[in-house]
């Protein structure tokens, strides 16, 4: 662990097994790079896969666990609460002068983190993996190491805000309460997709799960993402499997079982589809690259 | 806007991690620059690079060479000799240790379509930007 002087705290570990229950006392991410890693939150049961991340926020009861085979490489980032008051003053300075500010800068508002599950893409995942090469090359650098996690923090809120603004978009013809707690439910909704997508999942148990009934659900999911839970699930199953094929050599079977499709033709036909390429293709494109 | 007193040991170490992989080209009539390039030098077109918020460059290359050609707008080197990008692995990284070393940027590093910028300028007025072009479509 890399505890800063500002309270900042980094975690890099690649541990077969974990087993704590803590209260978070400072907001964090937790990401894994392989395996899987359960979380519980709030009694919800969680898993975390690689390509998603999960937000904790502080005052949380968590417990981490971590039982495996084979080592699961993680990072956790536990930003402090003055590290954290930094950045809300930096968004609510009435600042917009290009380009000093120019994607640093998001509206005006009060900071409010969504304790949840999200895929880890764009900058943020570039900027976690930098800050893993850093953590790895054993940098010591505070000023170095604060500036990724100012950006990691941004990046995070980015992605943040553009998902509500997409889904308030969506649903603008809502009112304002209602939006929010449909975003809400829909969040919960999309946590369970991330964390269950490798069972079969059955569509009562993810209306329970998100507080709706199966036809709200499927209306108001279709309504503020364009897409239905059940594609949405397709998108995360071939994404966890584009990455296995790029990072393991399991055979195609496995995959399949691993992401929780039902047969390998489907898996080839839904892969092809998608990414315009068969996944033994994908698999050797990557292979001569590496 | 400039370096303050570099050490000796440091200016080996600004430049080590960064190449030329763009050569700036200032143009009033970015189309017919490009047509040039083009028609009689026989470039290729490789699209397009955001250096700046909102403003691209047209990107050209020759097919036996990495480094490409950028053309600028005109506007935006008015007060500089030359623009100089060096693409770099780890744009915060660079930035970091190159203002450890002295040298104040002129902006702190963002993000644009192509990736991460940071630039800076020297005493003479020409600029350098580091530039880390990251992907965002899945592969």
């Amino acid at each position: 662990m890399l505890k800063l002087s500002n309270e900042n705290r980094i975690y890099s570990s690649k541990l077969t097994y974990k087993n704590i229950t803590e209260v978070n006392s400072n907001f964090s991410l937790h990401v894994n790079f392989n395996g899987n890693e359960k979380f519980v939150l709030n009694k919800k049961n969680l898993r975390l896969f690689p390509h998603t991340f999960l937000a904790i926020n502080p005052g949380t009861l968590y417990s981490d666990i971590i039982d495996s085979d084979s080592p699961v490489q993680k990072l956790s980032i536990s930003f402090g609460k003055g590290f954290i008051d930094d950045f809300k003053t930096s968004f609510l300075k009435n600042d917009n002068s290009l380009p000093d500010n120019y994607g640093n800068h998001l509206p005006a508002q009060n900071l409010t983190l969504n304790e949840t599950i999200s895929p880890l893409l764009g900058d943020l995942k570039y900027n976690i993996e930098h800050l893993k090469v850093l953590i790895r090359s054993n940098c010591q650098d505070e000023l170095l190491l604060n500036e990724f996690l100012y950006h990691i923090l941004l990046n995070y809120y980015t992605l943040y805000q553009k998902d509500i603004l997409f889904v308030e978009e969506s649903l603008k013809n809502l009112q304002f309460v209602t939006r929010k707690e449909i975003y809400r439910r829909l969040s919960l909704a999309k946590e369970y997709l991330y964390s269950n997508f490798d069972q079969k999942i059955n569509i009562y148990e993810l209306s329970k799960y998100s507080c709706m009934s199966t036809t709200h659900l499927i209306r108001s999911f279709r309504q503020a993402y364009h897409t239905t839970p059940h594609q949405f699930l397709i998108n995360i199953r071939l994404e966890q499997a584009k990455f296995l094929l790029k990072n393991t050599s399991y055979p195609i079977n496995k995959i399949v079982n691993t992401v929780g499709l039902d047969s390998p033709s489907t898996f080839i036909k839904l892969f092809k589809i998608r990414y315009k390429i068969t996944p033994l293709k994908y698999r050797t494109s990557h292979n001569s690259i590496n | 806007m400039y370096y303050k007193n570099i050490p000796i040991w440091g200016k080996k170490l600004i430049f080590y991690l960064m190449r030329i992989k763009y050569v700036t080209i200032p143009s009033g009539n970015i189309a017919e620059e490009e047509t040039f390039f083009v028609k009689f030098l026989g470039f290729k077109r490789k699209g397009e690079l955001e250096l700046w918020p909102n403003v691209s460059c047209k990107l050209l290359s020759n097919s036996d060479s990495d480094i490409n050609i950028a053309i600028i707008p005109n506007r935006y080197t008015l007060n500089q000799k030359a623009i100089i990008i060096f693409n770099t692995e780890n744009c915060l990284k660079q930035y970091h240790e190159i203002t450890k070393n002295g040298v104040v940027f002129n902006h702190k590093p963002y993000y644009v379509s192509a990736g991460m910028i940071a630039d800076f300028t020297d005493k003479e007025g020409n600029q350098f930007i580091l530039l880390e072009e990251r992907s965002y479509i899945e592969d």
